[in-house]
Parts: C-alpha cells; structure tokens; sequence
C-alpha cells in the first residue's frame, strides 16, 4: 500500500466522484472542492480504505455526506470563489439548457432522494449496492427512487427522460 | 440503464475536472503540515501571533533604517497605525515641508510647529495643538509624540513608509500619501525569510491605479524559495482603507485571521505554499470594486514558520481608485 497506490486511485474516481458531487449540489466549483476534500480524506486513510470491500463506494459516500454537510455550512463555497477567482474565469463551456435544468432539478431534490438518483442512474449501482452505499435499506432506496422520479416531473424534466425507469 | 443515465452524465461531466491529483495532494501535504504545526510545542498559532506583535507593538523595532535623507521626509504621510491605534483615525496625518514647518492632525486634533531632521532624530520646535477632548479610540496622540522628537525610520526598505518613535509616547507608523506616477506597475521585492544558503524571497506587483467597475488584477506575486530548506508560506492581501461593503476579503488582517485560521484550520481558505528548495510559486487576485470604494493601499501579507522561526511581512504599496 503507497502513496503512488492511493494517487492512482484518485485518478481513477476523479471525474465520477465529480460528476456526482456536480449532480448532488447544483454547482460545479462547489463540487471540485468537496471532491478535493473527499479525495485528501481517501489519501489520508488509504492503508484502511484500501482493505475495504470497495474502496469506491467509501468514497462516494464520504462525498454524499460531505455535500451534505456542505448544505448545512457553505464554507466550501467561498474557497470555491477563491479557487475560482486564482484560476480566473470558468470556461464557457456553452451550457445547455438541459445541463442546467438537470442539475439544478436533482440538485434540489430532497438529500436522501438526490443521492439515490446520483447514485443508481449516475454511478451506476444497482438497489443492493445503492442501500449498501446510502447505508439504508433497498425498499427505501426503491422508495427513495420512486419519489425521486416524481418530484423530477414535477421540476419540469418529465419530457427529457425516459420515465420507464425501473424502479424496482 | 435508461436514458436518464445518458441525461446525468451529460449534466455532470459537461465540463472537464481542473483539478489534478497532485493538488490533492498538496492538500494532504499542507494538512499533515498544518498538523504537525498545531502538536509541536512552539506553535504557528503562537509564532505568527508573536511575529505580529513584534511588528507592531515593540519599541524596539526590527528592521528601523536610520539616516533617512531629509528631502525624502518633504511630503504628506498619512497615519496608517499606532502602538495603541490600528488602523488610525481617517485624516490623520503629517505634512513635512520644505520650508521647515509642519503640519497635520491626529484625527482628532490638529497642530502645527517646525521641524529639522538630522540622522535618525525628527526634532520639532514651536509645537502647537488644539486641545479638543478625544474619543480614545480617534486620538493617535502624534502631538505627544511629535514634542518627544521622535526618533524616525523607514520599514522594509525604500517603500516610502515613515515610523516616528518616541521613547515614552509609542510610535506611530505612516505611508507616504504621494503615489508617484500612476501609470504603470510597482514591482516589490521581499525576502520574506532567509533560510539556510539564501533566502525566500517574493516579488509582488501591483497596479498603480486601478478603476471603479473594472474587474482586473490587483496583485500577483512569485515566490522563490533560495533556500536550502522547504518553507511555507502564506500570502495574502487586502486594499486597505476600504468601507466594509466594499471589502473583498472579511479577514483582512493576520492578527484577526491568524487565530481563525489555525485554530479552526480552515489555512486553506488562504493560498499557502509549501516550497521545496528551488521551488518557484505564482499566483495572483482579480478583484471589482463596487461603485463608492475608495482606499489607499494596497497591503500584501506574507507570513511563514519555516525554514526558521515564525515572521510576518507586511508591505504596504499605495493605490489610486478612480
């Protein structure tokens, strides 16, 4: 177990942990910075992280509860501004108006749904390895899911998806 | 897997990731750092603090050139702070003229007298004040100090900042309130702290004058580690004189935000380098003054533990906003 190890890993998981950090609160510079904090968290622990069963999921939810965390206390938010402001402007990147609705729609989902959409529609996990994740039980994931889809018709997305999402 | 997923991950991965896994672990570096700082017996926390309080609040200052050059001392200083004062009043001030007169104002009270300066010794004849009763927090006492002829001094080389020290009355500390040239860029050197074989040493640059609604760049620096040993610094800046609605940066001054920082460790919040020998760090703030902003300096801070015991460096550059 080394640094190199631990520095591969981060490489790894970069972009997804991002992406789903994107999704979970709405805002791309925030995300980076919980990503970072997730990812020197993963680093500092890395001879236990390692021996976990899925190192992935650890930190996937060490971001989730981060976010979370985040909702509660906006201080990321500022060193995201000072991030920003160091590195100059953010890219134009021509955003879509479905790129904003979709983050801002999941964004505003409640936390337990939000991070069960991120993380079976986004990341990928099934319900078993959501509730394993979420550190709750399928029905609620399913629960979760079901209301989840709703509340992202409600939110106007309901003509972008494809609503025959299993939900079982 | 539906066509949300294909939705979401346009969503998420719309733009690239700018940060690399080597920032992450500088971050895990300046934290193991940060730590080892906060366990060891002499602390950041007590170091800078110390350091600030030296500066500021020492009679014997470090760092006091003597014989400055009486036709430099010909000008208006504006009062920045005092041993008891920090910042001071708004108006205080000294103007040194050629004609061997002087006048000024504490802020509170005005004066006027005639002075001569020989070597490191301000000596001020025919001193007279206003004696209006002042609010402690507004009275810098200059006339106090003025009628101890003072001793005087510049701070950090030829940077046009004047301290008058009298033995008994304190010091008060100004900036020369003439600007020079307002075109172009003022480049500053500072050895911010000298380590084994040489020293780390910032070259900071800031703009003459900047304009109201313009978002532009404020300051940028370099900083070169000459030394034989790594060293961590932290930089930070601020335009002094500004109404709190206009300030940039809550923090804006190490004596408030050092105890903040390590003792919440949020350091991070402030760019911080940690510089192996040889190493070369660049950074720079942009920044947009709101309509009403007005300020005098602009105030670069540059504080470290390493490779010897704690310093902070302060350097003051003036600023015209239009």
């Amino acid at each position: 177990v080394t640094e190199a190890d631990a520095a591969e890993f981060c490489q790894a998981v970069r972009t997804r942990l991002v992406g789903a950090l994107t999704l979970a609160c709405g805002d791309r510079g925030i995300a980076e910075e919980l990503a970072q904090d997730t990812l020197v968290r993963v680093w500092e622990r890395w001879p236990q992280v390692s021996q976990m069963e899925s190192p992935e999921g650890w930190t996937f939810r060490t971001g989730f509860n981060l976010a979370s965390s985040w909702r509660r206390r906006r201080g990321a938010e500022r060193r995201a501004n000072r991030w920003s402001l160091a590195r100059g402007p953010q890219p134009d990147v021509g955003f879509a108006a479905e790129i904003v609705a979709v983050r801002g729609a999941v964004s505003r989902l409640p936390e337990r749904q939000r991070a069960v959409i991120v993380a079976r529609y986004y990341l990928g996990y099934d319900v078993a390895g959501t509730a394993v994740l979420l550190d709750c039980a399928p029905g609620t994931v399913k629960a979760a899911t079901h209301q989840a889809m709703a509340n992202l018709r409600l939110a106007g997305l309901g003509a972008e998806l494809n609503m025959e999402v299993d939900v079982t | 897997m539906t066509d949300l997923h294909d939705l979401l991950e346009r969503a998420a991965e719309a733009e690239p990731v700018r940060f690399t896994v080597d920032d992450v672990r500088q971050r895990v570096q300046r934290r193991r750092w940060t730590r080892r700082a906060a366990v060891g017996g002499l602390s950041v926390v007590s170091v800078l603090v110390g350091a600030v309080a030296l500066d500021r609040h020492d009679a014997d200052q470090v760092g006091v050139t003597a014989d400055v050059d009486p036709p430099a001392l010909v000008r208006r200083w504006t009062a920045l702070y005092s041993n008891w004062i920090d910042p001071a009043p708004a108006g205080a001030h000294l103007d040194l003229r050629d004609d061997g007169t002087l006048v000024g104002s504490d802020g509170c009270n005005s004066f006027d007298g005639k002075w001569t300066a020989h070597g490191d010794q301000l000596t001020v004849d025919d001193l007279m004040a206003t004696k209006v009763a002042c609010p402690p927090d507004e009275d810098l006492h200059l006339v106090e100090i003025l009628s101890e002829d003072p001793q005087i001094g510049t701070l950090g080389g030829a940077d046009g900042t004047l301290r008058l020290q009298a033995l008994d009355a304190g010091f008060v500390a100004f900036m020369a309130a003439d600007p020079g040239p307002l075109e172009g860029i003022v480049e500053t050197r500072v050895d911010v702290v000298t380590g084994p074989g040489g020293p780390v040493t910032s070259v900071f640059r800031t703009p003459r004058t900047i304009t109201i609604g313009e978002d532009r760049q404020l300051v940028s620096w370099t900083l070169t580690n000459n030394s034989a040993a790594p060293a961590t610094i932290w930089a930070s800046y601020a335009i002094e004189g500004l109404a709190t609605r206009c300030e940039f940066d809550e923090l804006r001054r190490w004596e408030v935000m050092g105890p903040d920082l390590r003792a919440s460790g949020r350091a991070d919040l402030y760019p911080q380098y940690n510089l192996e020998p040889g190493d070369q760090a660049r950074s720079a703030g942009r920044h947009h003054l709101p309509d009403g902003c007005q300020g005098d300096f602009v105030l670069v801070l540059l504080a470290t533990s390493d490779p010897v015991d704690g310093e902070v460096v302060e350097h003051r550059v003036p600023i015209s906003i239009r």
